[in-house]
């Protein structure tokens, strides 16, 4: 005798109950991530930046043990990628390396190669200058004699007047040039933190797509949300059939 | 055949983009060598003014965010002023040379381009369009300016940059007391 043909609706039954242990995890997976994207304001999380080196490696981004600053008071002036930090304020960008930092008699002077910045002791830019002229050449080095800005090009020292306005050849006498020191840790680990802007939201919205993983989470999740579909129709056909034969 | 021959053509596409875009990048003119042109080398010593008051106000006004800076330098000789000035078009700062001559714009140059796109406001047929312009009510400009296609955000920032120039000019004259 032959065996007995099995009947589509126990066919689509064996169907739907594979899938559905198949998918089980993914699908609790994808709830609760979803239910908690969906509140990440709530939670915080949306503000919230990671500052694990193991997390921030997931996304290859590394950063180097300490950062090199200048300090000015109790402040620090120091350059992340393109950017300038007032302690943990970003003040603006340079692609020029920062060269160094000065007080003078009423602000703050940093200077890029390019440029010499002007700023309050609350950090507020007073005004970005391109640097004194062609002729000058880019800076090397910041510092002051005096209180007054001297810098260092490749055409030599020059000393700029208490408004920037105009700069006279000078020698090195009595300069105090800005020196390089290492930004403490906790202020380094917070512009680091900053200065990638992953937030745990991200994070958790890659853990629910998949993304976390690279290609093979992504296509994990795409397969369960295939098979989820599949669940939802061979579900619905099930209840369809099941409830025809009744009536 | 078909599919390689649209790689290549891909490909030299992109590199001719990118190719451009880097040329535009760049200093057009040194801040100091366009002042020297301008005064025939006889550049008078900079003034600033300073973005406070209604100063402050009307420049946060025109440009929809507060100034970079809190003061701005120029030249000024008789009527005659210069005004370098800098706006994020997309996410870097354009520098762009304004000379303001009795109220109206005598010139304005692009002095420093820093962004991927949008560097065809450097074209004389973009900044020939400011000439002779003036500061209307409510610091509108006396004409129109004519948008580029692809560089509208570049285009938005010097408007509003020959604004804030032909502003700061009349509030320099009035302090001046010409």
């Amino acid at each position: 005798m032959a065996p007995r043909k099995p009947s589509f609706i126990r066919s689509l039954l064996s169907l739907h109950r594979y899938i559905g242990l198949s998918v089980a995890i993914i699908a609790i997976h994808l709830s609760i991530t979803g239910i908690l994207l969906n509140h990440t304001n709530d939670i915080g999380i949306d503000k919230n930046y990671i500052n694990s080196s193991t997390v921030l490696g997931w996304y290859g981004i590394s950063h180097p043990a300490s950062l090199s600053g200048h300090k000015l008071n109790e402040h620090w002036i120091s350059q992340w990628n393109d950017d300038i930090y007032f302690n943990k304020k970003i003040i603006g960008q340079s692609i020029n390396p920062l060269r160094g930092a000065t007080t003078t008699e009423h602000f703050f002077a940093l200077a890029t190669s390019e440029t010499i910045w002007l700023i309050t002791i609350d950090g507020d830019i007073i005004e970005k200058l391109n640097a004194p002229g062609e002729k000058l050449g880019d800076i090397i080095q910041l510092g002051h004699q005096n209180k007054f800005i001297v810098i260092k090009t490749e055409q030599g020292l020059f000393k700029a007047d208490a408004d920037l306005v105009s700069w006279q050849p000078i020698e090195d006498t009595g300069i105090v040039w800005s020196d390089m020191d290492i930004v403490p840790a906790q202020l380094s680990d917070e512009i680091f933190t900053q200065g990638h802007s992953i937030s745990w939201e991200r994070v958790l919205l890659d853990v629910h797509s998949g993304r976390i993983a690279t290609k093979a989470g992504t296509f994990l999740i795409d397969l369960a949300g295939i098979a989820l579909i599949i669940l939802a129709i061979s579900g619905f056909t099930i209840w369809f059939k099941r409830r025809r034969r009744q009536l | 055949m078909m599919v390689r021959l649209y790689l290549l053509s891909l490909f030299l596409l992109i590199s001719l983009a990118n190719s451009e875009a880097s040329l535009a990048r760049g200093v057009y003119q040194h801040p100091d060598a366009f002042l020297a042109e301008t005064f025939a080398d006889k550049v008078p010593k900079a003034q600033f003014i300073w973005f406070t008051g209604e100063v402050g106000k009307t420049v946060k006004s025109i440009l929809s965010h507060k100034p970079a800076s809190l003061r701005t330098r120029y030249w000024l000789q008789d009527e005659r002023s210069v005004w370098i000035l800098e706006e994020i078009g997309k996410d870097k700062p354009i520098t762009v040379g304004f000379i303001i001559n009795q109220g109206q714009i005598e010139r304005i140059k692009v002095l420093i381009f820093r962004e991927s796109r949008g560097w065809e406001i450097k074209r004389n047929g973009f900044t020939d369009q400011f000439k002779d312009i003036t500061l209307e009510k409510e610091n509108r400009l006396s004409k129109r300016i004519d948008s580029i296609s692809g560089a509208t955000l570049s285009v938005n920032a010097v408007t509003k940059l020959s604004r804030v120039a032909l502003y700061l000019h009349s509030q320099v004259l009035k302090k001046d007391g010409t």
